[in-house]
């Protein structure tokens, strides 16, 4: 499961991909040369904190960058060999909902809230497939069935409004299972709910994996949640992946230091009360990045190459690749 | 009950408050009940001390902030600052010693003022204080909170989350006031950059002697900042205990399934307490621990009759009736108590 890198048995192949925002004349480079595989059925998660890329990662994938002021300057996006970055609107209109389907993190603006929640799934299904109205209304009680609402039937007839934060997202993932995709994407999905309510949906999330066979991209800024979740890790910082490795490999050995210290400034359960590790400073500035390491300034084991040279994601055996010159170095 | 300061009037004391929305009455239809935010809330909160609130939404942690603060008016109960009663209180003083920072920096800053202009209308309006006076208290906050002197002529957009939180913090410290009410100032900020606030939360208030009322729906954050916690259901308090003592040997079962349900950075699918779902009716009054459908140790008891908190081993509070036999089930074995 870990480690498809040449990409060629891969459901998902993202090789040097470049998003970049123009805006009032000036660059922003939100995704700056990624390379990303999924294998079918793998569950694997993008991590980074806010403007890190992981969100326009996503969109990337879906073709769904405003443009303007956004483009994708380079790269290919390859479901199982098929480049989506070229193909037409019919096509990805096809693929969207179909073999890729996405949940954001606040169901509140995904779902329509004019609309009953039946409608809106069945409306999902007769998009994709020649299902009659009633086959699809037949269809519609059984996803949200699977994703365990209590009472579809009378469910189907209720609005958003009606439904609790936890339950809409329910009726969310209901509909991106609509048509059997091969591929999930998550985006933050638990972010907006309360902490039994994601731990229901995680519950639910790893059910219907273990099911379905599909695979998942997950993307988090929450370490804890990765942890349950995911098969493999892809840290992202600055428009870049800076470390990649099975889950258990990443908690326990990590590799780049942003890696490192993102684990050690996480507040956990059972700790007490002490001062935290903090990172320093700040991110780079998209349109400003420095010609060495984007961590370099912020960074506890920095060197003089650091700042002087563009860093390559290095391979490190067993899957774990890390974008760093010193590789596990502690301060 | 903090033990030894039992003679000093605590900073903040509440007593048997009680907030109620009146809900929106339907056409042809009967009045509702009331919403129950905030029940029989009590508790006290002493000098140079951290009491974390924590909950689900809907729990009622915001509305007994904003009872504190005078947003809400209550049904019920009276909130004390230093032994005086906050409706005694005039407005200008009650500014100057009780202050508030809210999740959002950014909404709740004047997105067209400077933080230059954000920070001299307390220092004028409250303090009284004339321009060179304020010039140099303006400098000394912005350095207390850690942000450079030439950041006082910008304005919020041009800072980042965490920079904006800072000068939030910046503006409750203004006057002086020596209790902070902390409406989850962390949860809307990165993980890094929470660190930073959560550390400088906690020099502030070594360095001033603040006390502190933190409400968070992150546990880990809480445990990390605060001495003390209560924990809300529903409106009330179902469960009160010293911080080091709540993480560790929880009774409440609400309280087992909140710790529960937190992520670890442990690999792997936990086992978690499993409640059958709640029923999604929130308002009114009803017979019985508002707790019961969902708890998996629920008796005949629980369904008829409303537990009171009560302290159940010295310095720890909780409201359910069977605290006490779920007492040495913490010690290790609460795996057995699954069903």
């Amino acid at each position: 499961m870990v480690g498809a890198i040449d990409g060629s048995d891969a459901l998902l192949s993202v090789r040097d991909l470049r998003t970049h925002f123009t805006v009032e004349g000036r660059t922003f480079r939100a995704v700056d040369g990624l390379d990303l595989d999924i294998a079918p059925g793998e569950a694997v998660a993008l991590v980074g904190e806010s403007g890190s890329g992981k969100t326009v990662t996503a969109m990337s994938v879906l073709q769904l960058i405003p443009d303007p002021p956004g483009r994708i300057v380079s790269g290919t996006v390859r479901l199982d060999g098929e480049d989506l970055v070229v193909a037409d609107a019919r096509r990805l209109r096809d693929v969207r909902g179909g073999r890729i389907a996405c949940v954001f993190q606040d169901p509140q603006t995904t779902l329509n809230p004019v609309l009953r929640v039946g409608t809106q799934i069945v409306e999902m299904l007769r998009a994709h497939g020649d299902l009659s109205r009633r086959a699809a209304r037949e269809r519609a009680r059984e996803l949200l069935e699977a994703v365990r609402i209590p009472d579809p039937q009378r469910r189907l007839d209720e609005y958003p409004h009606q439904l609790s934060g936890g339950m809409r997202q329910r009726v969310v993932i209901a509909m991106a299972l609509a048509n059997d995709p091969d591929l999930l994407i998550a985006d933050e999905p638990t972010t907006a709910l309360d902490v039994t309510v994601q731990a229901e949906i995680l519950d639910l999330l790893i059910e219907l994996r273990e099911r379905t066979g599909m695979a998942l991209l997950f993307i988090t800024h929450d370490l804890g949640v990765v942890a349950e979740l995911c098969d493999r890790v892809v840290v992202m910082y600055a428009g870049r992946v800076v470390e990649e490795a099975p889950t258990a490999a990443l908690f326990a050995d990590p590799k780049h230091p942003y890696t490192r210290q993102l684990i050690g400034c996480t507040p956990t359960l059972g700790a007490g009360r002490r001062d935290l590790a903090t990172i320093p400073g700040l991110p780079p500035a998209l349109d400003d990045l420095p010609p060495g390491c984007a961590f370099a300034p912020r960074c506890d084991v920095v060197e003089e190459r650091c700042h002087a040279e563009q860093v390559a994601l290095n391979d490190l055996g067993s899957g774990h690749q890390a974008r760093c010159l010193r590789p596990g170095a502690r301060p | 009950m903090s033990g030894s300061q039992q003679a000093a009037v605590p900073a903040l004391a509440v007593e048997g408050l009680d907030v109620h929305y009146r809900t929106r009455r339907r056409l042809l239809q009967p009045a509702p009940p009331a919403l129950h935010a905030v029940q029989n809330v009590s508790f006290t909160l002493d000098r140079g001390r951290t009491l974390g609130v924590v909950g689900e939404s809907g729990c009622g942690k915001s509305t007994l902030a904003k009872a504190i603060i005078g947003l809400v008016d209550p049904s019920a109960g009276s909130v004390r600052l230093d032994g005086r009663e906050t409706k005694d209180i005039d407005r200008m003083a009650f500014a100057r010693s009780l202050q508030f920072v809210f999740q959002d920096p950014y909404s709740s800053l004047n997105p067209r003022r400077t933080v230059r202009e954000t920070l001299e209308a307390p220092l004028r309006h409250l303090l009284g204080l004339d321009a060179s006076a304020r010039k140099g208290r303006i400098t000394e906050l912005l350095d207390l909170v850690g942000l450079r002197p030439e950041f006082a002529s910008r304005y919020p957009h041009e800072f980042s989350g965490g920079q904006r939180q800072r000068v939030g913090i910046a503006r409750a410290l203004a006057t002086d006031a020596r209790l902070l009410i902390l409406d989850e100032p962390v949860s809307a900020l990165d993980v890094s950059v929470q660190a930073q606030v959560l550390n400088l939360l906690r020099s502030l208030q070594q360095d001033l002697g603040l006390t502190y009322l933190f409400i968070a729906h992150d546990l880990a954050v809480v445990e990390n900042l605060c001495d003390d916690v209560v924990v809300m259901y529903r409106g009330r308090i179902v469960e009160r205990a010293a911080s080091a003592r709540l993480f560790s040997e929880s009774l409440h079962p609400y309280t087992r399934t909140l710790l529960a349900a937190v992520p670890e950075l442990t690999v792997g699918r936990r086992n978690r307490e499993r409640m059958p779902r709640a029923s999604s009716d929130a308002t009114g009054t009803w017979e019985g621990c508002a707790f019961e459908p969902r708890c998996i140790h629920a008796t005949d008891r629980c369904r008829t009759e409303t537990p009171g908190l009560r302290e159940v081993r010295p310095g720890h509070l909780v409201a359910c009736h069977i605290a006490e036999e779920l007492a040495p089930a913490t010690s290790g074995s609460s795996q057995e108590e699954h069903r």
